[in-house]
């Protein structure tokens, strides 16, 4: 499929030319493709996280055969990792772009806070839910016009965003938390379809509205190309900046859900920013195999990575290490499996 | 010295162009002329105004002042898009395609295929690989796959992809800053060919290169541009490589 | 080729070394179960969640649980929150735990209601839960189907009263004094600060400002409060770790004001015995901890345990720094466990 069947006029003598016009070569075989692709940087980079998820597995099920494979356990994972699985999708399409994100933690704070101050004031559920999201929106959008408008480093302006949107929380909130105690939000973060919980299974639909976004519609092309080379995209007539400001956009919007989903399961809406969030999404990003230098990448394999951040944590509290050695591990695995994504290259 | 072209009409005509960046006078006055079917070079040392000359027919830049005309009509682009549009395709030398990108995605970018009803329409993957298949075998470019990434592609499979692109959407003037400057021996040969087969179709080619050899080889027409400014134009015919050198070496004595 | 045995190579020594961790870890937990003497007590396994390790009044926490633990010759796990505001870091810590069968549980929640939904499945397994130190929002806690076998905790408020009777007993009437508060809206601070301002009634209060329990921030907060107030002749913090920023900010003004915070942790202990913090009204963590697990193994026995237990506070200041140092980390004055009597052994 795909391979060019028109007649062939050159000697196919590939090694010494290098020619525009090369044969195409019979169809290789199996085990020929499979060493391809095992060379191929595309190959490691999106399954490097896979890779490592299949060991993690095995060697936490190893160190706790009763206790870490049981569907209760497995439950706790999904639950913990939705949250930063729901907030790495906007990361991911920040970083295909060769952008970052550093304010997505402190905009969950803006949101949640924009949800508590409506929930305070009575309004319904509904309400409180989109105001949320609208919050999140804004607070990219904001980013992405000073980033793509203004040409401003995606570092400097979001490090920005950090301050300026914990700093609107603070004020929206007067510093003070508000609990939220509703029974539709404490029943979606409690339930479950088997061992997936409700709060899991949204972000899988997420994800898989992202990935189809990416790679089946003319927006993803365009932010892969937006990525890959601005200058060129641009000269193809490539809407580069508003790729820039969209998805900014839809990591805010992540950021407005994955406020949600806390809120609901923490029962209150906090205005104090949780910095862990930021950081596993931007190591998830990069386990996952998105280029921080744009143009390449997927949204499946950091949402994997995601959930692997997550499941190291709770392997290793299952498995009675100590916290110091938490943070340790995971430290290790973000820095291995970036020189393991690089080295393939 | 352009009478006897001028008479059956241009496919590309700029007039009296002036373009400055700052302080920095990059074009003063410039007015060249490329017909279909032939293949018109401008050449001239580094810092000439030739890339400038041309992102300003490829809507890339626009001018201070003076006119692009296509077949005799006024245009201006404001965005590489409206050329594009009005069929004028422009192959550059660094911006020319994104190597994480397929290659089909690079044949179709800005111009994908796609199928099912608004506001849910997808890409449509599997004709747009077939076209890229068809765009490629019609100037006998010869690649494994149009699914592979363009960063595995040689200099010259990269070069003959985005050719092919120029050429594959009806277009009728084909831009090339320095088509072969990066190939190799046997690399610049195909592209060469593939060149001629653009002219072949009728397509307006207009080259920027500073390999004289090539230039009398592939072109009709030829511009000489020094500061700014267009020297002399000549039929390719009436001229030499010593004479092309001496007009650039001119021009770098001029400036020394 | 070579790529790719160096990547299967980092692999193997990653995996090696995930392993490493876990062997470690496990011999580890196989002696504490091995010290289990056949008592009644014996293979009985506590759980606790507690705060960040940051902070040395958990550290002393933690210690009298294990003291207890190994007294009582039973399996105790500890895990500390990930960071001082990471709630939901916590919450599923706890909720990885939840499922391990353990047979009690003690907690001290971040906030009011962020343990809450861990906290249900705990109570609904049937598993008895002592709340230590930080109160649970009960109301919270009852939605989520859960609820509370015992708390354990100094009257947070009373501890504001006494310290705020000292302070007024060292500044005399009208003197004016600073406020400085944990994280914003923490019920905690809030009833230490509340309970200060009626102990020391009568004298002008400034604030309170919020440091988030953080010693930087204090520093920073009483700098700024020094210079808009000349005239302050003392400053409360809500907690230890924020009086020692407070004292550094005294010190770097060169005037005489006194310090005086809650929780008597040992380094403030020793900054009270060299006269850089005035005093600090000193809980008792050790007891606190112990207290957990001694009511834990009541109820986990299935005895009936006291409801609310007052773990005592104590004003440490110079005149009685060396008994407290010496003692340390058990309390400056004797205390008898209500708890003791009950254990059956």
């Amino acid at each position: 499929m795909g391979h060019i069947r028109g007649t062939v006029l050159q000697t196919p003598d590939v090694k010494d030319s290098g020619a525009a016009s090369v044969a195409a070569p019979d169809t290789p075989s199996t085990l020929k493709r499979i060493g391809y692709s095992l060379k191929s940087p595309y190959f490691w980079a999106n399954w490097t996280v896979l890779l490592a998820l299949v060991v993690a597995v095995i060697v936490f099920w190893a160190l706790s055969p009763d206790t870490f494979l049981s569907s209760y356990n497995i439950s706790t994972i999904l639950t913990a990792a939705a949250v930063p699985a729901i907030l790495v999708i906007g990361q991911a399409f920040v970083v295909m772009t060769a952008g970052i994100d550093l304010s997505n933690a402190a905009i969950v704070t803006l949101s949640a806070v924009t949800f508590g101050a409506m929930f305070a004031a009575g309004q319904p559920l509904i309400l409180c839910m989109a105001l949320a999201i609208v919050a999140g929106v804004t607070a990219g959008v904001v980013n992405g016009v000073v980033i793509a408008q203004f040409k401003i480093n995606d570092f400097i302006v979001t490090l920005g965003m950090l301050s300026l949107a914990q700093g609107v929380a603070l004020v929206i909130s007067n510093a003070t938390p508000v609990q939220v105690i509703s029974e539709p939000l404490a029943t979606f973060a409690l339930g479950k379809v088997g061992v997936f919980p409700y709060i899991m299974i949204l972000a899988v639909v997420l994800l898989i509205i992202a990935q189809l976004v990416l790679t089946q519609t003319r927006f993803g092309t365009h932010v892969l190309a937006t990525g890959g080379n601005t200058e060129t995209a641009r000269a193809m007539g490539v809407k580069t900046k508003a790729m820039k400001i969209a998805v900014y956009a839809i990591s805010g919007g992540a950021a407005g859900i994955a406020s949600i989903v806390l809120i609901s399961r923490i029962g209150a809406a906090e205005p104090s920013m949780n910095t862990s969030l930021l950081l596993n999404s931007v190591a998830a990003v990069v386990l996952g195999g998105v280029s921080l230098f744009g143009g390449r990448g997927n949204i499946v394999g950091p949402f994997v990575g995601a959930i692997l951040l997550t499941m190291i944590i709770n392997g290793l509290i299952v498995a009675g290490v100590p916290q110091y050695y938490q943070f340790i591990a995971i430290g290790l695995i973000v820095m291995i499996s970036a020189v393991l994504v690089r080295s393939a290259k | 010295m352009t009478s006897q072209v001028e008479s059956q009409g241009f496919a590309v005509e700029t007039n009296n162009i002036f373009k400055s960046y700052g302080s920095v006078r990059a074009l003063k006055g410039v007015s060249i002329t490329a017909k279909a079917g032939e293949v018109t070079s401008i050449i001239g040392d580094n810092g000439a105004g030739k890339s400038t000359l041309i992102k300003i027919i490829a809507g890339v830049e626009k001018a201070d002042e003076g006119t692009v005309e296509i077949f005799g009509e006024p245009v201006s682009f404001h965005s590489p898009e409206a050329a594009r549009e009005a069929g004028i395709e422009t192959v550059y030398q660094t911006l020319g395609l994104i190597e994480d990108l397929t290659i089909w995605q690079n044949l179709f970018l800005k111009r994908e295929l796609m199928i099912g009803i608004p506001p849910f329409r997808i890409l449509n993957k599997r004709v747009m690989r077939n076209e890229a298949v068809r765009m490629l075998s019609e100037l006998d470019v010869h690649i494994p796959s149009v699914k592979a990434r363009v960063r595995g592609l040689s200099g010259g499979q990269r070069q003959a992809v985005a050719i092919s692109r120029a050429a594959g959407w009806s277009s009728q003037v084909v831009i090339m800053d320095e088509p072969t400057a990066a190939l190799g021996v046997r690399e610049t040969a195909k592209v060469e060919e593939l060149i001629e087969r653009l002219k072949a179709r009728g397509l307006a080619v207009i080259v920027i290169s500073h390999n004289f050899d090539q230039v009398l080889r592939l072109s009709e027409q030829i511009w000489v541009m020094r500061q700014g400014n267009v020297i002399t134009g000549m039929r390719a015919s009436d001229t030499s490589g010593d004479e092309l050198v001496s007009l650039i070496t001119g021009a770098t004595q001029a400036r020394a | 080729m070579v790529r790719r045995s160096r990547a299967a190579g980092i692999m193997a020594a990653f995996a090696a070394g995930t392993l490493l961790l876990g062997a470690c870890s496990s011999d580890s937990e196989e002696t504490t179960t091995d010290e289990a003497n056949a008592s009644g007590t014996a293979g009985l396994r506590i759980a606790a969640v507690i705060k960040d390790e940051a902070n040395p009044f958990f550290g002393t926490i933690a210690e009298g649980m294990r003291d207890a633990a190994s007294e009582y010759g039973v399996d105790l796990t500890v895990e500390y929150a990930p960071t001082t505001n990471d709630e939901v870091g916590q919450a599923d810590k706890l909720n990885t735990l939840a499922g391990q069968g353990f047979d009690c549980f003690v907690v001290i929640p971040i906030s009011s209601n962020n343990l809450n939904q861990g906290l249900g499945q705990v109570s609904a397994a049937g598993v008895p839960i002592v709340n230590i130190d930080s109160p649970v929002d009960t109301e919270g806690l009852a939605a989520a189907g859960g609820s509370i076998t015992a708390f354990v905790g100094t009257d947070n408020y009373q501890a504001g009263v006494k310290g705020g009777e000292k302070m007024k007993e060292l500044v005399g009437e009208g003197a004016s004094i600073g406020l400085i508060a944990g994280l914003a809206g923490n019920v905690t601070s809030n009833a230490r600060i509340d309970g200060f301002q009626e102990g020391a009634a009568g004298l002008t209060f400034v604030g309170p400002v919020t440091a988030d329990w953080e010693t930087a921030k204090a520093l920073d907060a009483a700098k700024a409060m020094i210079a808009a107030n000349p005239d302050i002749a003392g400053i409360f913090a809500a907690n230890d770790t924020m009086a020692q920023g407070i004292a550094q900010a005294v010190a770097e003004s060169g005037k005489d004001i006194k310090v005086m915070g809650v929780d008597g942790i040992e380094p403030i202990l020793v900054d009270i015995e060299s006269g850089k913090v005035t005093g600090s009204v000193s809980q008792y963590p050790w007891v606190m901890g112990q207290l957990g697990v001694e009511a834990c193994i009541v109820a986990a026995q299935g005895g009936a345990v006291t409801e609310f237990v007052e773990s005592p506070a104590v004003v440490v200041t110079a005149d009685n720094v060396a008994d407290a140092i010496s003692n340390f980390p058990q309390p400056p004055a004797a205390f008898d466990s209500p708890f003791a009597a009950l254990i059956q052994k």
